[in-house]
């Protein structure tokens, strides 16, 4: 199965996928194309934005994993700071993903 | 010196103050400073406009990741700078050698053969005579191949020897060869790539901000964009 045809499959089981996409501001989408784009680039951000809810999508399809990051919670106490870094898998898969979603239109 | 001019004029550098004088050793760009050369070679040398910023993003990804890009893209300027720009279309040249031709429309005119040419084999890659400083072809290579998932593999031949292989996926790459032989190889094949091969190259992304170019170079390029037309 080729990563077109396992990124489809993914889209059409999980719809959620797409619409946690479509809910990214720029900024939130720039995040992924420096992830890309930059060797061992490691994002954060905090439970229960746009961001953290696809990215734990895309931990569920192999694309990102989450770091433990205990020393995050003492820059904000309260506040639950998430680390994610793409997987091998996702550098080829993300790409993938986004053209999908893209050219899907609305 | 004429060339501070030409810096002011491309990142707003003050005008007021001397430029003080080049290091004798290398200098350092940034990448926002290497988009911004790209876009004035290429405007300099008659590149259309709305491909400027498509150069300077395949040139910084280049640099981004290791790999010469500014350096090439400037070298062909010059190797070619008296031949019209219309000519550097053909991949005949005006010497009636095959080759040579610009490696930016090279890329854009591999386009429609792309999709069988990652279908074939490494041992049986599609070949032909090879653009000049063909190392610019990986980015368009990388960014045909990102949606659908797919990785590649440029080679590069000469006297019958693969001199250079750039396993492509994607958003990384590995390079196997100097880019000198790379340069001086006359021809360039394209092949798909075997997951389970041996040895697996080691795929990198960017890991750079900053590119070091001699000070030779840097005057040189300058001297370029400062030329009459």
């Amino acid at each position: 199965m080729t990563v077109l045809t396992q990124m489809r499959a993914a889209l059409a089981d999980n719809p959620q996928l797409e619409h946690a996409f479509r809910a990214l501001s720029p900024g939130d989408r720039s995040i992924l194309h420096a992830l890309l784009d930059t060797e061992a680039a490691e994002a954060s951000t905090v439970v229960g934005s746009a961001n953290a809810r696809l990215w734990t999508l895309l931990e569920t399809t192999g694309i990102m994993k989450r770091n433990e990051r205990p020393e995050l919670t003492k820059v904000a106490p309260g506040i639950e700071i998430l680390s994610y870094t793409l997987t091998d898998r996702g550098y080829r898969a993300l790409p993938v993903l986004m053209s999908l979603i893209d050219s899907s239109g609305n | 010196m004429r060339w501070h001019h030409v810096i002011g004029g491309l990142f707003g550098a003050s005008k007021s103050a001397p430029p003080a004088e080049l290091p004798d050793d290398d200098l350092e760009l940034s990448m926002v400073e290497v988009a911004a050369y790209a876009r004035a070679l290429a405007a300099k040398r008659g590149y259309p406009d709305d491909s400027h910023d498509m150069i300077a993003r395949r040139i910084v990804f280049l640099e981004r990741r290791g790999i010469p890009g500014l350096g090439p893209f400037h070298r062909d300027l010059v190797l070619f700078a008296d031949e019209p720009f219309s000519m550097r279309f053909n991949m005949v040249r005006p010497d009636g050698r095959r080759g040579g031709q610009c490696p930016i429309i090279a890329g854009v005119t591999l386009d429609p053969q792309l999709e069988a040419m990652t279908c074939r084999t490494e041992s049986d890659a599609a070949w032909f005579p090879a653009p000049s400083n063909s190392v610019l072809l990986i980015p368009k290579l990388a960014e045909w191949l990102r949606p659908i998932g797919r990785a590649a593999v440029i080679h590069w031949l000469a006297d019958g020897q693969r001199v250079g292989q750039a396993f492509v996926d994607g958003f990384r790459i590995a390079l196997h060869g100097k880019i000198e032989a790379i340069h001086e190889a006359p021809y360039v094949g394209i092949s798909g790539f075997a997951e389970d091969g041996e040895p697996k190259p080691a795929f990198r992304s960017g890991f750079t901000e900053r590119m070091r170019i001699k000070q030779r170079h840097m005057t040189m390029m300058i001297e370029y964009l400062g030329r009459e037309p």
